[in-house]
């Protein structure tokens, strides 16, 4: 339909909480052709077919297929392996620390940011994502710098941890919380910037009727927004969680820089493409996928549920 | 709930823009399937070589062509599989799911001496063996146990040539020796000797930081002490299976020694041999090969070769004349390759022809025993004490143990990932402490890799 145009009269966004009065989303706008949305999920759905979902079927009936038939052997095998259980340990270990510091973190900077004026607050929101503009590879390149007692710019504080050269700094025990750190500052600036989008969307009716109402900053920014952004927060830990159960690149880049001090088996993801890559094993490797894939599932189905994510009011 | 960055990208667009972009989209995705399937065209019978080399094997590639120029190869630059990054492993193994393509390698120059075996054995069988297409008489001239220790698979396939020797020996600063502990002083013969040179060096130029080698690296405790001691924490006993004994006094007499010297974190230094102030260096176990890189000429910082003289490697503590083994290259031939007779020729000539086996290409002492005399005395002019040096080179080449075996997982890296942590703290923990959990860790990859381990340690019998 060239000429015509799909914006629809500018309205408030749905928040939670608030009604918006007249049609909601029942009816497409007035003027445009259900068609056109079809048309456009089904490129959508067409590559999630391709790469998301055949891929995944791919794997179970690749870790489901035994010498024997149909079986649970590859399952029960890779998870007798010595490496299993330590490699799971380490992700939930990281992925604690990483997620309870990003979530308090960001939602605190997010909060505070969002009670400066624009223009301040739009210099902070830049500096919070720069280190984000650094994805995995290169942050696990700069971090290295950070963490090595000879070339930091951090030097003083390894020494004072009695960290003399790098072996000290990687030591087994500390994997977690390095990658934790890396992981923190490649993300949070990001999440940042869309808990702020998200802070935007409450009308600004609402906060002032709650400041008539006498209400401190403080009181607005824990009563009133933070119910608000719920869902957001909810959302961030579901999409974080299955990529920090995915770590991958920041252990295996350090184990090359540090000839091997991170062992190849160190997150259940490298498990995976150590089984497939180097054992020429692609059934056990599916497995330990498919272990990865039900845990994510069944935690962003737990946060939905519980965080309420698809519920409309 | 509607996600922010799609209504702010698609509302307010006119339907033929959306359609462009999605147009684009979709169009990038076919084209790099097409290309993708015209990549893998069968290949011509005037197809090149295709050899893939590290960069430290360039001068290899000039040296071949200088002497071939019309040879029809194509060569490939790739990493040399270094540290066991497992370039080749990962491809062969996605090769092996969705057939080999034409521009698949048939002679690769790798630079880990336990890959051939694994890519040569079950499940990978994707090496050439070389035993019908290199003559016997030529495979018998590699040096002492080279061969059978690194390229032969359990099953008896010959699936490697070697490139250079990377036996280990006593290199020393005769110039620092003379300065420190004297002219007088006799060069170390045995382990105790040497750790107590260490000792001395430490009680007698106290805040010089005098040193006898490193430990500050993955390779540096198992390669230098526990290899060149026999201990057999890395010893394939049959197809599948390997034995791995921590408390053989092989390995507990050497950690102890260690110990009581106190060496460790002093004279033997916490930081990697390779970034360490090579000047305060007065002795080091090294590989051959390290007399020409660890300790070049020329550079700031780094003592002149002229300096450094090889002498014998230690005595193991059992008595035994034989030393370790860190690094030197192997020449590998794929079982896919369309020309396997000119592949294996090529591997042949690479690993034996003195165009390519001289001091003018290549750091390594040659593997390839005919081919050693003449590299040997031309480096006369290279290190000091050229009778010394080169008397050790050509005897320690034939002395490595071969009882520490290629295996489908990196000893050094075990190490480096369990016990160098512990080893190079402030307070490092003592050697001897580290020989269980190290033993221990190498069991579980031995079993993550599919064998089975034999042990008289119950802990690392069973791996609980």
């Amino acid at each position: 339909m060239p000429g015509t145009t799909a914006v629809p009269p500018v309205r408030y966004p749905p928040v939670e909480g608030l009604r918006v009065e007249g049609r909601r989303r029942d009816r497409p706008p007035a003027g445009s052709s259900p068609v056109a949305g079809y048309l456009f999920v089904a490129f959508y759905v067409a590559l999630l077919l391709c790469i998301g979902v055949a891929p995944a079927v791919y794997a179970i009936a690749l870790a489901l297929s035994t010498p024997g038939g149909v079986g649970f052997g590859h399952f029960v095998q890779t998870f007798n392996f010595f490496e299993f259980a330590p490699a799971f340990e380490h992700v939930f270990e990281f992925e604690g620390i990483w997620l309870a510091s990003q979530t308090f973190f960001v939602v605190l900077l997010a909060l505070l940011v969002h009670t400066l004026k624009r223009r301040v607050s739009s210099a902070f929101r830049f500096i919070f994502y720069l280190p984000g503009a650094m994805a995995g590879s290169a942050s696990a390149i700069v971090w290295l710098f950070m963490f090595t007692p000879n070339t930091s710019p951090w030097a003083f504080i390894l020494h004072g941890l009695g960290y003399q050269v790098l072996p000290n700094t990687v030591s087994p025990g500390n994997l977690p919380m390095i990658f934790a750190i890396m992981a923190f500052f490649t993300g949070a600036g990001g999440w940042i910037v869309i808990m702020y989008g998200a802070l935007n969307n409450i009308p600004d009716e609402l906060i002032e009727a709650a400041q008539i109402d006498g209400s401190s900053p403080l009181q607005t920014a824990l009563r009133i927004k933070l119910p608000l952004i719920r869902k957001w927060v909810v959302y961030m830990l579901v999409l974080s969680f299955a990529a920090g159960s995915q770590l991958f690149v920041e252990p295996q880049i350090l184990a090359v820089a540090t000839n091997g001090e991170v062992p190849p088996q160190w997150s259940p993801n490298q498990l995976a493409y150590y089984l497939a890559f180097q054992q020429d094993n692609f059934n056990n490797a599916a497995a330990v996928s498919v272990d990865l894939l039900v845990i994510g599932l069944l935690v962003a189905v737990l946060l939905v549920w519980r965080g309420k994510l698809f519920s409309v009011d | 709930m509607k996600s922010p960055i799609n209504a702010r990208l698609w509302r307010g667009r006119s339907l033929t823009a959306r359609v462009a972009v999605s147009a684009i989209v979709a169009a990038s995705v076919v084209g790099a399937s097409v290309l993708g399937v015209s990549a893998a065209s069968a290949k011509g019978k005037s197809a090149p070589l295709i050899v893939w080399i590290d960069t430290a094997r360039v001068p290899y590639e000039k040296a071949y062509m200088a002497a071939n120029p019309h040879a029809n190869i194509k060569w490939v630059l790739y990493n040399g599989n270094e540290n066991g990054t497992g370039v080749l492993q990962s491809k062969f193994a996605l090769w092996n799911r969705t057939g080999w393509p034409s521009n698949a390698p048939d002679v690769m120059f790798d630079s880990q001496n336990y890959d051939a075996v694994q890519l040569g054995s079950a499940p990978y069988n994707d090496l050439l063996n070389l035993k019908s297409y290199v003559p016997a008489k030529v495979l018998k001239n590699f040096a002492g146990t080279s061969m059978k220790a690194g390229c032969t698979t359990p099953t008896g396939q010959v699936v490697c040539l070697r490139n250079d020797s990377a036996a280990e020996v006593l290199w020393v600063n005769q110039t620092l020796w003379n300065a420190t502990l004297g002219s007088g002083t006799a060069i170390p013969t045995t382990w105790s000797q040497y750790l107590a040179d260490g000792a001395t060096l430490t009680k007698d130029f106290p805040g010089k930081g005098y040193l006898i080698g490193s430990v500050g690296d993955g390779f540096s405790i198992d390669d230098y002490f526990l290899w060149a001691n026999e201990c057999p924490l890395d010893q394939v006993i049959g197809k599948g299976k390997i034995e791995i004994n921590p408390d053989s006094s092989n390995c507990t007499t050497i950690m102890n020694d260690i110990d009581q010297s106190g060496d460790l974190g002093k004279s033997l230094s916490d930081t990697s041999i390779f970034s360490l102030n090579e000047d305060d260096v007065v002795m080091a176990p090294g590989a051959l090969w390290e007399g020409l890189d660890a300790f070049a000429t020329g550079a700031k910082s780094t003592p002149p070769s002229t300096d450094m003289v090889a002498y014998p490697p230690l005595l193991a503590t059992n008595g035994a004349k034989v030393t370790g083994d860190l690094g030197g290259g192997l020449w590998l031939v794929s079982k896919h390759s369309p020309n396997p007779k000119a592949a294996a020729a090529l591997a042949q000539y690479m690993a034996t022809s003195p165009n390519i086996q001289t001091p003018k290409v290549d750091a390594g002492l040659p593997q390839y025993v005919p081919d050693e005399a003449s590299y040997v005395s031309s480096l006369s002019t290279v290190f000091g004490n050229p009778t010394e040096t080169e008397a050790t080179w050509k005897a320690a080449a034939a002395e490595v143990w071969d009882g520490w075996s290629p295996v489908p997982w990196s000893t050094d890296n075990v190490w480096a990932s369990t016990d160098l942590a512990a080893i190079t703290a402030s307070s490092p923990a003592t050697a001897a402490s580290q020989l269980l959990p190290y033993a221990e860790a190498l069991a579980n990859q031995a079993r993550l890799a599919g064998y089975t381990v034999k042990s008289p340690n119950s802990t690392v019998a069973t791996g609980s």
